[in-house]
């Protein structure tokens, strides 16, 4: 479904957006006493599994075994 | 280290041996199939749930040399050794859009590696060869790897006893018969149980160093007061190689045939998708034990016993150093041996991948009679031996000298992006023109690499361009895609006509894996309704 490819599309660039140039690349602010660059990589680990279990959710075109012949 | 507590922590560490290996072996009956077939024994017959495929990818990619040798670039490059973590939510969000689909084309047509996929996309014997081929040089050096990460946790447990080095020797050779050994009757399955505990005790060692490191040095923050500025931030002249380094890892990950390997293992693809994306969170204790790269400074107990090793080698030991002189001694040698299985576990599956390369799309290539048994059976003795090759590889060359191979051999498997995950999409792709593509910029990348070292010791894949030092895999990468894409458009024909009939060859169900569940009219139904937005729409439309 075009939906569900537009979701991963989003969360793809989301998930890069947020990692792929370091531009959290600061020491300040301290999350819990922990540098923000740190911090920032070990936040959006959260960030990016809820958003893929969002996806793993919204994504019900799995061919389960029995389901094939009745297509 | 006193001699009672010495005991303690090597007891500890030899029970909890015997409790893996008894698991590995153990394997062979779980969730029991028919293991002289090759999927069967290479895939555990595709019987593994969400958990179990996060407990595997787990241990696959976050291998001994991501526990050891992150935590040892971040204690001598600083924040900037850190995008050895950072990477780790692109990976599994970029194989996202990939290996379910690819694990869904796998179960519809027997595929049990990405050659196989590439084999009945293009035909012919040379493309799908290659890139067989490619697969199974490139993961010699990933296991050596992992074997010097297994060496540098003897090293530092038998630090002051006697021979030690020949203790060590010794104690490597006995956990590669014993490993080689449950490879062989387990396959996938034992390595699976293993991944399973190695999992929970290295969660358990990382999460242990972690306090106890930080109460030593007083918290996050005065642990990392007065330390050099690199530890805070990555310098800005090495932002553009901390990102293109970040990018080749992400593309390559799941290139390597010992992730695709585990992937396809899974029960379905949304079990796969949930195991993906849990496998994220396993980032967390380990992006924390990285940065014990910085706190290790400020611990004076373990800067002494790092002393003990020479300075150009000595950050591997980053780990093992605060596990073994914070830690009780039981504790210790829980961790330490957690990190060891650590190594042992991906070792295995890499060479599962490797005997099934060289089994399925080398051998029968050029044997085209051989039986489904006697293709397990070479899958099986070649994993055995791959094993001892890479052993034989970290004997004969420092250690030193095999951390740079595995960077080398990521560039050249990220070079499949065309070959597979792209086909995956397209029927544009020309063979001749991704079989050119592959080759040349393997070629060029491999000669980046000794031009960028001046032709002597390799020591770095990042090239210097205008734009900052760029990683060679990624700048070749857009080499390949390049050149792909230009003879694509230029040779003359049709890309790849969608196929209505499984063809012959290795994945014809009368020669097929397992003639009751990959039938030929299931597999035919399947390939009329091949994309799977179709087969949605289908059952949309029904319910």
């Amino acid at each position: 479904m075009a939906n569900k490819n537009v979701l991963l599309a989003a969360i793809v660039v989301i998930v890069f957006a947020a990692y792929l140039w370091p531009w959290y690349n600061f020491a300040q602010p301290e999350i819990l006493g922990i540098p923000f660059f740190y911090a920032w990589v070990i936040l959006m680990y959260v960030v990016t599994t809820m958003l893929l279990l969002v996806y793993t959710q919204a994504v019900r075109d799995e061919k389960e075994p029995g389901q094939i012949g009745g297509e | 280290m006193d001699p009672l507590s010495f005991t303690e922590m090597t007891s500890v560490f030899i029970v909890l041996f015997l409790v893996f290996v008894f698991l590995g072996f153990y394997g062979a009956r779980f969730r029991k199939g028919n293991l002289d077939q090759l999927w069967d024994w290479a895939l555990a017959g595709r019987k593994l749930g969400a958990a179990l495929t996060f407990f595997l990818q787990g241990a696959d990619w976050y291998t001994a040399y991501s526990i050891l040798a992150i935590p040892s670039a971040v204690f001598v490059s600083g924040a900037y050794g850190f995008f050895g973590v950072a990477y780790q939510a692109m990976v599994f969000t970029f194989a996202m859009i990939f290996i379910p689909k690819l694990w869904q084309k796998a179960k519809d047509k027997g595929y049990v590696t990405a050659s196989d996929f590439v084999k009945d996309k293009y035909g012919g014997r040379a493309l799908p060869v290659f890139i067989a081929l490619i697969g199974i040089f490139s993961l010699v050096p990933y296991i050596a790897l992992q074997i010097t990460g297994l060496q540098a946790v003897l090293a530092s447990m038998l630090l002051g006893t006697v021979s030690s080095s020949q203790i060590a020797e010794i104690s490597l050779i006995i956990a590669f018969l014993i490993l080689a050994g449950f490879t062989y009757t387990s396959g996938l399955r034992g390595a699976t149980l293993g991944a399973v505990m190695k999992d929970v005790l290295v969660w358990i060692a990382l999460i242990a160093v972690v306090v106890a490191t930080l109460f030593s040095v007083g918290g996050f923050t005065t642990g990392i007061q007065g330390l050099p500025s690199k530890y805070l931030t990555v310098s800005p002249s090495l932002a553009a190689a901390f990102s293109t380094s970040m990018l080749g890892v992400v593309v390559s990950a799941y290139l390597w045939p010992h992730n695709i390997n585990a992937a396809l293992g899974a029960q379905s693809a949304k079990k796969l998708r949930t195991g993906f994306s849990l496998a994220v969170l396993y980032s967390i204790p380990l992006a924390l034990g990285d940065m014990l790269g910085i706190y290790v400074n400020k611990v004076p107990a373990a800067m002494n016993f790092l002393s003990n090793f020479p300075a150009a080698s000595r950050g591997i030991y980053v780990i093992p150093s605060l596990v073994i002189t914070l830690l009780p001694a039981w504790l210790a040698g829980l961790a330490l041996l957690g990190i060891f299985i650590g190594g042992l576990v991906p070792a295995a599956v890499m060479a599962i991948s490797q005997g099934n390369l060289i089994a399925r799309n080398v051998v029968k290539e050029f044997k085209p009679g051989l039986t489904e048994k006697g293709e397990a059976t070479i899958a099986k003795w070649a994993s055995a031996v791959f094993k001892f090759v890479a052993l034989a590889v970290v004997f004969a060359i420092p250690a030193t000298y095999a951390l740079q191979f595995y960077l080398v051999g990521a560039i050249i498997i990220i070079q499949l992006l065309p070959a597979v995950f792209l086909s995956l999409y397209t029927n544009w792709f020309k063979k001749e023109a991704i079989f050119a593509g592959t080759a040349l910029s393997i070629i060029v990348g491999l000669y980046l690499v000794l031009q960028a070292n001046h032709f002597g010791r390799i020591t770095t894949t990042l090239y210097p361009t205008p734009l900052g030092s760029l990683y060679i895999g990624v700048i070749v990468l857009a080499l390949n895609l390049l050149v792909t894409a230009a003879l694509s458009a230029v040779i003359p024909g049709r890309g790849v006509i969608p196929q209505v009939q499984v063809p012959g060859g290795i994945t014809s169900p009368a020669k097929g894996v397992d003639a009751t569940s990959f039938g030929a009219s299931r597999a035919s139904i399947l390939d009329k309704s091949e994309k799977p937005e179709d087969s949605m729409n289908k059952q949309n439309t029904s319910g």
